[in-house]
């Protein structure tokens, strides 16, 4: 039979708190126990103690008188020892002065006339010490045998109303249980308090690890105590790790192309004649320098996005891509202006935003008769927009469409398209962001590209 | 006009001097950044072909040498690392253009040819002088529309001399700029040059100022 096992806790503090409350109740209630038990104890020793007194001081308060040769004994009723209730009818405390297990001798006025014999009889059996008295409360009973010098013996049993001290145990016991409830409860609330302190640094590592996610920290950054600190280290050894893997694996890519791309330089120049064969051979070096760069993009992008916590500030790519294209296209005589929302941070790698915006530019810049604006502004706490219009001829809306599909047949896409737009797409895709083609109000075509940003919360 | 190739790649640098020099070029080439550096830094020449992945010394860091040295000539980056980063890269050590790798040897070649007209102020690819047109393009000059028959050696001295119109060129500026390193400096084959020149062009085409060299078109 499959035993099936309570769902645990998934919270770490509640499970801290359960448990430590388990313990710490237990430990409450033996405590309690232990302590009623020896109070209860306590008070009964006492109790007894008491009896024995009231048996000494009977023994005491008899008189004796030895007469003729037998030396026979006879005993006087024992004068008053002092204690009303052994004359109060059925009080509960009573006294009786036997010889031996045989015929009584003397016994109290509370009894009137009944004994403690049934009594004595009982009490062997009784768990607690606790009786039934005559007039049917609850009595505890001491008896004593005493040797007289004819060796004849007297036993002195006294027996007390323990109703009163029955009332004090439970007094006890319940000043005990309000006591311990409110320890309880003060405990309780410090269990939930250590473990809400003692869990925090838990807390400053989740928040420090969003802040990485965010792109709004490289790495978790504070104080933490020396237990959690290697975990700290080991984290942040690992975000290391993986941008070192992102980037030598950029660097591979890199050194891929160079690679390929020379002899297929060599291979085109020398193919670079009229005939059949060298037009066959330059559409397929066009084809293989297509896929390469394609592939290549993807993989560099894809790489980039599994770099966690990169943030690239948007201000100064721009401002050197505006500079760079200034200079490339100098002949034509280009005003690139340029407006920029301040402070708007990339959620994602600088190469892949240097990528997007140099494509839009330079392809702003090629087809711009003068003028090319570039804008940036925030959306939402989460998203930017940048904006690319030029002046040149423009696309028609089917135009437009026609290149964001071929963006979006990844694995069909030809790159160098001519338009620049294949990369840009691809970006806009792997960070969930989007582009939107239309006419520019200089005349020519808008692109608009929204992208993540880090938010600055 | 001599120009400076500096690529790794033996059959790209053979192939790259090799169309330069068909479209009229003079060239020197040099298969590792420390003797290219060398050479550009040494020897007046009118555009550099550099490609950024090089033995001994880098591209970018050649690039930046010179234009620390205060050289000025055009460069044109050969670049396998196309990435905007690389090329911004390159245009901020100083390079005035680009081609990313795999190329065809005509986008080369065109960039080339912007680069040194705008370097000598041209703003087109044709240029100019009196009756006398020269398309850098086409390697072809006209006199009123008629085509003018030259040899390599006078269409390179003719076009230096039509890039830099208005200024005086020295022999040996002209001996540095139409021959390649290996050249021997001291002859007067330019004065045989310019002779023949002159008797193809319209008269006082091509000035003679005593002592200084020769001008083409008005004085700046």
């Amino acid at each position: 039979m499959n035993r099936r096992s309570l769902p645990r806790p998934n919270s770490l503090a509640l499970r801290l708190f359960l448990s430590s409350a388990a313990l710490t109740s237990i430990g409450l209630l033996a405590a309690g126990l232990i302590l009623s038990n020896l109070y209860s104890r306590s008070v009964q020793q006492a109790f007894d103690a008491q009896l024995e007194a009231y048996a000494n001081a009977l023994i005491g308060a008899l008189s004796a008188q030895i007469s003729g040769r037998s030396a026979a004994i006879s005993l006087s009723p024992p004068q008053n020892i002092g204690e009303a209730r052994f004359l109060e009818p059925l009080s509960g405390w009573y006294w009786q002065i036997g010889e031996g297990r045989g015929a009584i001798l003397f016994t109290s006025d509370s009894l009137i006339g009944s004994s403690l014999d049934f009594i004595m009889a009982d009490s062997a059996n009784a768990p607690d010490d606790t009786l039934e008295g005559p007039g049917g409360e609850a009595i505890r009973l001491f008896q004593r045998s005493y040797k007289l010098p004819n060796n004849s013996e007297l036993l002195v049993a006294v027996a007390g109303n323990v109703t009163q001290l029955n009332r004090d145990i439970a007094d006890f016991r319940s000043s005990l249980l309000i006591t311990f409830l409110v320890f309880a409860a003060f405990l309780g609330l410090a269990i939930y308090l250590q473990v809400r302190v003692g869990l925090r640094p838990l807390k400053s590592i989740r928040q420090a690890l969003l802040e990485v996610q965010a792109g709004r920290s490289q790495k978790i950054e504070g104080r933490f105590p020396s237990e959690i600190a290697p975990v700290v280290e080991e984290i942040n050894g690992l975000i290391d790790a993986n941008k070192g893997v992102v980037e030598r694996a950029r660097t591979h890519v890199g050194n891929l192309a160079h690679a390929l791309k020379t002899p297929l330089s060599v291979i085109a120049n020398e193919a670079s004649g009229a005939g059949v064969k060298d037009k066959k051979v330059t559409e397929q070096i066009t084809v293989m320098r297509d896929q390469v760069n394609h592939y290549l993009s993807r993989a560099r992008s894809a790489a980039g996005l599994a770099a966690v916590g990169t943030s690239t500030p948007v201000e100064p790519i721009v401002d050197s891509l505006v500079r760079a294209m200034e200079k490339i296209y100098r002949d034509k005589d280009l005003k690139i202006k340029v407006s920029m929302e301040d402070n708007i941070v990339f959620r994602g790698e600088k190469q892949d935003l240097e990528e997007v915006i140099g494509n839009l530019v330079d392809n702003a810049s090629k087809w711009a008769a003068s003028k090319v604006a570039v804008h940036t502004r925030k959306t939402s706490e989460t998203q930017w927009i940048l904006c690319v219009e030029d002046d040149g001829p423009g696309m028609t809306s089917d135009q437009c469409k026609q290149a964001l599909k071929r963006g979006e047949r990844l694995d069909e896409t030809v790159a160098g398209s001519g338009l620049g737009l294949s990369i840009v797409v691809e970006t806009a895709n792997l960070y969930t962001g989007n582009i939107n083609l239309e006419r520019s109000d200089l005349g020519g075509l808008k692109a608009e590209l929204t992208l993540p940003c880090v938010s600055e919360a | 006009m001599r120009v400076l190739v500096v690529e790794d790649e033996p059959d790209l640098n053979r192939q790259l001097k090799q169309a330069l020099e068909d479209s009229g070029y003079v060239v020197d080439a040099a298969t590792d950044g420390e003797d290219g550096h060398f050479l550009g830094d040494t020897e007046p020449y009118d555009a550099v072909v550099l490609d950024v992945g090089l033995p001994k010394m880098d591209g970018i860091s050649v690039l930046e040498a010179w234009r620390r040295d205060g050289r000025t000539m055009p460069v044109l980056l050969l670049t396998a690392r196309d990435r905007w980063s690389d090329k911004v890269q390159g245009i901020d050590a100083g390079a005035d253009d680009y081609v990313a790798k795999p190329f065809h040897m005509e986008e080369v070649l065109a960039r080339l040819r912007a680069l040194v007209r705008r370097a000598a102020g041209h703003s087109s690819n044709e240029i100019t002088c009196g009756d006398v047109r020269l398309d850098t393009k086409g390697n072809r000059v006209t006199i009123d529309g008629m085509p003018l028959k030259l040899t390599a050696h006078e269409y390179r001295t003719l076009s230096y001399l039509m890039h830099h119109q208005g200024k005086v060129i020295s022999r040996t500026e002209l001996t540095e700029h139409l021959y390649d390193q290996d050249f021997d400096r001291d002859s007067n084959t330019i004065e045989v040059f310019v002779g023949r020149l002159r008797k193809k062009l319209p008269d006082g085409l091509i000035e003679t100022i005593r002592g200084l060299g020769y001008r083409m078109g008005q004085a700046e």
